[in-house]
């Protein structure tokens, strides 16, 4: 009887132990979506190269990180819809062809996102959740280099959003960023920190330059963030930003 | 209509994949290729890496180091994302950030001149032992940087702060660059010319090279060829393409050998019209029998199996609350 009332009781702590403890691990879960441009098959190996180190959860600081989203694109994930899609996980990863401020979603279609256009993305107008998004594509995260007005494009997005991370110039991708930048991140290594050094670390030299628009190969990255967010990882990360221009920041390789 | 414009009309209209351009033939090759092999060296150990913390990241903790499945030990201090510290066991490149925190914010550093930012990157290099056996294969390919700036509250930018000096090296075997992601050092260089990162790709080559004869090789003509199947299948058998300029360079794969290949610069051209041209870099091996596969393009089956469609799947996540 006394063994009995031991292990009831024993079972009871440890019962009431998980129903403590289980809330504060749901509260530091965080989700990664990954979204293909359907065209070429570089762009699905791109993204599964990033969500592929996240297949099962993975503990990043006080966080924990799976992937739960991997589709291709529809113009939809990024807009009407985005409370569902992109702005529905933590991290979004996309890969695709780009231009200034638009990534594509299905080539031949002819469609894409203008990010310019999109609705706020975060915590904070659309009940959204994105705190981190990663666009692998030419040019689509203009800076300063292309633009004296550089935050006015990007006003409208970040609304708790807390980066933007990509490239400025035209991008070399089918290498080793994607898995490195994830390895990185996994680390708890800083969001745009990260990604310039995948960056960097995948740099080489055939021609001087590389690319047709002076930059070298892989292309040079650059990143949109805020002065509060710029140390933040994915192992612990700063209060959402107030959203808009105030405090907002680029930082760009060149 | 001159003849220039009559040829490019009859090349535009030529077929599937079609080449736009012939500059890739006029590319010489070198009078002599080898096949080179990289020095074995027994893999390095967590001790290895500590040695080198202790070497680069003097405040830093070093008693947490451990290996991830990769093979990499990788280390991000908790107090701070910029100071971090990789180490790969396998081929010993060596990757740190230090010292960058006080770069943030705007904080507007006193960079050196390019002369003393290189001049300062040679030193350090020496001193720490970093340089090349053979220091004539390391070049200095590209000067860069990063820079920031801020949004002042109203209606302006703030200024564009240097905030480093990047400096990239190559590596060059007999006239002939070293691409792919081993042969390399990126140096970032900071205030009052203090080393704030390096990265360092570089695994020295055995003696044991072999030359190869021109009967091992793919002619400029086969390599065109493998150009042309690499973008039908990349990019679909309506694609087009020009290429911009042809190389001959080596390939460091992390592999045993640097192996000779071919690198065509393109610009390749769709059939949606709406879709711009884009710069794509084709490598294809220069030798017949290949000593490794360069396996560039080679999607694992499972991201196409995995990957969903919308029409039939509903989204996944389920975390709807601010975080």
């Amino acid at each position: 009887m006394i063994t009995f009332k031991r292990k009831l009781v024993s079972s009871l702590c440890l019962l009431t132990l998980s129903a403590v403890s289980l809330p504060n691990a749901v509260a530091a879960d965080r989700e990664i979506g990954g979204y293909v441009d359907r065209a070429e098959s570089r762009f699905v190996r791109n993204v599964w190269n990033f969500v592929k180190n996240f297949q099962t959860w993975q503990t990043i600081g006080g966080n924990r990180y799976k992937e739960v989203q991997y589709f291709w694109a529809e113009p939809y994930m990024f807009d009407g819809s985005h409370q569902n899609y992109v702005d529905k996980m933590d991290v979004a990863y996309v890969a695709g062809h780009g231009n200034d401020y638009y990534i594509q979603t299905n080539q031949s279609l002819g469609q894409g996102v203008d990010l310019r256009t999109v609705p706020a993305y975060g915590d904070l107008a659309n009940k959204g959740d994105m705190e981190f998004m990663i666009i692998e594509s030419c040019y689509t995260v203009a800076s300063r280099p292309e633009t004296a007005t550089w935050w006015k494009p990007y006003e409208k997005m970040f609304q708790g959003l807390h980066q933007l991370v990509g490239f400025h110039t035209l991008s070399n991708s089918d290498n080793g960023i994607p898995n490195n930048y994830a390895n990185k991140l996994k680390a708890n290594g800083g969001v745009w920190q990260s990604w310039f050094a995948a960056v960097n670390e995948e740099r080489y030299w055939v021609g001087n330059p590389t690319n047709t628009d002076g930059s070298p190969y892989p292309g040079l990255a650059s990143a949109i963030m805020y002065t509060s967010t710029e140390n933040d990882r994915l192992g612990a990360y700063g209060a959402d930003p107030a959203g808009g221009s105030a405090g907002m920041k680029t930082w760009w390789q060149y | 209509m001159n003849m220039k414009k009559i040829l490019s009309a009859l090349l535009l209209l030529a077929g599937n994949a079609g080449l736009l351009s012939t500059q890739a033939i006029s590319a010489t090759l070198p009078e002599k290729v080898l096949l080179y092999r990289f020095e074995e060296t027994k893999p390095f150990t967590v001790d290895d890496s500590v040695a080198y913390m202790k070497q680069f990241m003097a405040d830093d903790a070093t008693d947490r180091l451990v290996p991830s499945i990769d093979n990499i030990v990788r280390y991000v201090s908790p107090k701070d994302p910029n100071t971090t510290f990789e180490h790969n066991l396998l081929t010993g490149d060596l990757r740190f950030h230090r010292n960058f925190a006080r770069y943030l914010g705007d904080y507007k550093p006193a960079l050196p001149t390019t002369e003393e930012a290189v001049n300062a990157a040679v030193v350090f290099l020496e001193e720490n032992k970093l340089l090349p056996a053979v220091k004539t294969e390391l070049k200095i390919a590209h000067i860069g940087g990063l820079r920031a700036t801020s949004f002042i509250s109203g209606k302006r930018s703030g200024p564009v702060i240097d905030k480093l000096i990047t400096l990239n090296y190559a590596r060059e075997i007999d006239g002939l660059p070293v691409i792919g992601p081993g042969s390399k050092m990126v140096i970032d260089i900071g205030e009052k010319a203090e080393i704030i990162s390096l990265t360092r790709h570089w695994r020295e080559l055995s003696p044991k090279s072999t030359e190869l004869s021109p009967s091992e090789l793919f002619t400029l003509t086969d390599a065109n060829r493998l150009l042309k199947k690499l973008i039908l299948t990349e990019f679909g058998d309506k694609a087009k393409f020009e290429t911009l300029q042809t190389h001959m360079a080596y390939f460091d794969n992390n592999g045993p050998t640097l192996q000779p290949v071919f690198a065509f610069q393109t610009k390749v051209f769709l059939p949606d019209q709406q879709a711009a041209s884009f710069d794509y870099m084709g490598i294809v091996p220069a030798m017949r029998k290949s000593p490794e596969a360069l396996n560039l393009t080679k999607t694992n089956p499972l991201a196409l199996r995995a990957i969903q469609n919308a029409d039939t799947t509903l989204p996944g996540g389920s975390t709807k609350r601010p975080d």
